[in-house]
């Protein structure tokens, strides 16, 4: 009796183990932050610490978090885009596999593209000079969010 | 059956818990990585000369300051390690390769000078001190004033003033250079540029705070209490990336900048006090030699306009962890796009080199001409036949001028880039010098 009931105690505490270690380890990384909009989320890890602090001293600040710019408008679409860019972001810190200074990639370049004409359309028409399609606002109004 | 699905179970959740470990590790490391971690190992004297006892609180920055030993060519620029036998006189075994085989136009110009037997490509900080002690142009004496620029000589100079920087500066240039080498023990270190109490950037070399005086007309002016950190983050390098002449028999180094800093008008000052560092074997003109002037130069161009300082793109930040560090491998930023250029200019890497290699191409084109020019003349001057007549002696002084100008921008060490337009309108105007020279000797 003993001995056939060993493998499925051995087996029970290994998966009690990895439960437990999981869920210490989603707590000690704060992983319930992720879910949030809170900015202090995106500084978990060191790497986007100096744009968390220039955007704390920027005219965006008090209207803006980084999900606001960084992520789509459209709930749905924020949930997923925030889960593939969240996975990409814990392999690349994890293994050290992103470029230094840190360089914004097309597709989130795009992101916040459509968040700046999701509230300044109208300046989006008026602009003075008008407006060349290739290029993106912060382009040229590149410290309006934060800095580097 | 049952068994086997317990085992393959327990061989998975014992792979996915050394995983999760794994990464609660990783996380805490990277955790520690963001804390504020500086120790304090040693207290740094005022005195302390060696850049390893600084490297002992600053290992990161003194890692990289180490590196400047490596030799790198870039499209056109940087420099190429080529092995030679040492001998006794001289026990490198390294040096850079020879400018003057590259381009025998610079025999020509040189002609009579020191610079005509030995000239080769500059290397990293690192080889300052050594690369001056056994160049051939130390067959002729030359003063101590050398070191003012080629070493570590905060320190000797302070010994030489008995603890008086500027009494020191002084005696330096009435020494040999032999003799106060004899003290110089690294090439620049820390001490040169930082406080040994603060870090704080500063000014050593009393001969830019003097020069710059003049140039803005303010005797008081002290660049180390009245300088922005900005200004600062040029103004250490523009203590030595400079043109400069050693005044008087006590060879005093000063930096011509009374009239101001661009080519034109610091040949006007040379003018004004006739200075001459030597005359050409051939046309017997009495000729003046450019050397490196990367400040000058700069501060004509673009950049300087924009405030961006020279540490900016030859040393800019970067991150090591969670720390961001001024990086202390000192080098060309063609060799360092990512962090030198793409900090302020959101254009691909290449198409980024592409742009400096195309200015500096262009650069080198209108060189060649101006060059050419210059050597056509000195071959006009050599067959003229009266040597005597005021046709060849007015002929002698276009020579004289030209020559400087061209000679400015090529010892400029950035091929134009740093102020390319400036560059251009310097060889206009040294060609345009050569060509009335020429033009004498056919009248």
């Amino acid at each position: 009796m003993k001995l056939k009931l060993a493998p499925t105690i051995i087996l029970s505490i290994t998966l009690g183990v990895l439960s437990g270690a999981s869920v210490y380890t989603l707590y000690y990384a704060k992983g319930a932050s992720y879910l949030s909009d809170d900015p202090k989320a995106c500084i978990n890890c060191h790497v986007m610490g100096d744009q968390y602090n220039s955007w704390s001293k920027s005219t965006h600040h008090s209207i803006t978090n980084c999900n606001s710019c960084h992520s789509p408008q459209n709930k749905l679409a924020k949930v997923f885009v925030k889960a593939i860019n969240g996975a990409a972001h814990s392999y690349a810190f994890t293994f050290d596999q992103y470029d230094k200074p840190i360089r914004i990639k097309k597709w989130n370049g795009d992101i916040v593209q459509n968040a700046c004409l999701h509230c300044h359309q109208t300046l989006f028409e008026t602009h003075p000079g008008g407006f060349n399609n290739n290029l993106s606002c912060i382009q040229c109004h590149k410290d309006v969010g934060h800095g580097k | 059956m049952e068994n086997k699905k317990t085992t393959i179970t327990f061989f998975v959740s014992f792979l996915a818990t050394i995983g999760v470990i794994g990464l609660l590790i990783n996380i805490y490391e990277k955790k520690q990585e963001a804390k504020d971690s500086f120790f304090k190992v040693v207290k740094i004297k005022a005195t302390d000369e060696d850049p390893a006892i600084w490297g002992q609180n600053f290992p990161l920055q003194y890692e990289d300051y180490l590196k400047s030993v490596d030799q790198v060519r870039t499209r056109h620029g940087g420099s190429e390690a080529v092995p030679r036998t040492p001998t006794k006189a001289d026990p490198r075994s390294v040096v850079s390769q020879s400018k003057l085989e590259e381009d025998e136009r610079l025999k020509t110009i040189w002609a009579g000078y020191a610079f005509s037997k030995d000239f080769r490509e500059d290397r990293g900080h690192a080889f300052m001190l050594e690369d001056q002690k056994y160049t051939k142009r130390q067959n002729v004496p030359q003063p101590g004033t050398c070191l003012h620029c080629h070493a570590s000589t905060v320190l000797p100079m302070l010994k030489l003033g008995k603890g008086d920087l500027e009494k020191g500066f002084h005696k330096m240039g009435t020494l040999p250079y032999h003799q106060v080498s004899k003290l110089a023990k690294h090439p620049v270190a820390c001490i040169d540029c930082h406080n040994s109490k603060t870090m704080k950037l500063r000014v050593t070399r009393p001969a830019f705070t003097r020069s710059y005086q003049k140039f803005i007309g303010d005797k008081n002016y002290n660049p180390n209490t009245m300088a922005s950190r900005q200004q600062m983050k040029t103004f250490v390098c523009a203590q030595c990336h400079v043109e400069y002449y050693f005044k008087g028999k006590d060879k005093e180094l000063v930096y011509p900048w009374e009239n101001g800093l661009k080519a034109d008008e610091i040949l006007s000052y040379y003018e004004k006090n006739k200075i001459k560092d030597w005359v050409h074997t051939d046309t017997k003109a009495s000729l003046l030699k450019a050397q490196h002037p990367e400040f000058e130069l700069w501060s004509q161009g673009i950049h300087a306009k924009s405030g961006v300082s020279c540490t900016d793109c030859h040393m800019p930040y970067k991150k090591v962890g969670a720390h961001k560090i001024t990086d202390h491998h000192i080098k060309s930023p063609v060799l360092n796009i990512r962090r030198a250029c793409q900090t302020c200019h959101n254009i691909d890497e290449d198409q980024l080199v592409e742009r400096v290699e195309e200015i500096q191409s262009r650069h080198i084109e209108i060189r060649d001409m101006a060059l050419d020019a210059i050597v056509e003349l000195i071959d006009d001057l050599k067959n003229y036949p009266n040597k005597n007549d005021n046709s060849y002696k007015k002929a002698i002084t276009y020579q004289r001028k030209a020559q400087f100008l061209l000679d400015f921008v090529e010892a400029e060490n950035s091929s134009g880039f740093h102020a390319p337009q400036e560059a251009a309108r310097i060889l206009t105007l040294s060609l345009d010098l050569t060509r009335k020279g020429q033009r004498e000797l056919v009248q």
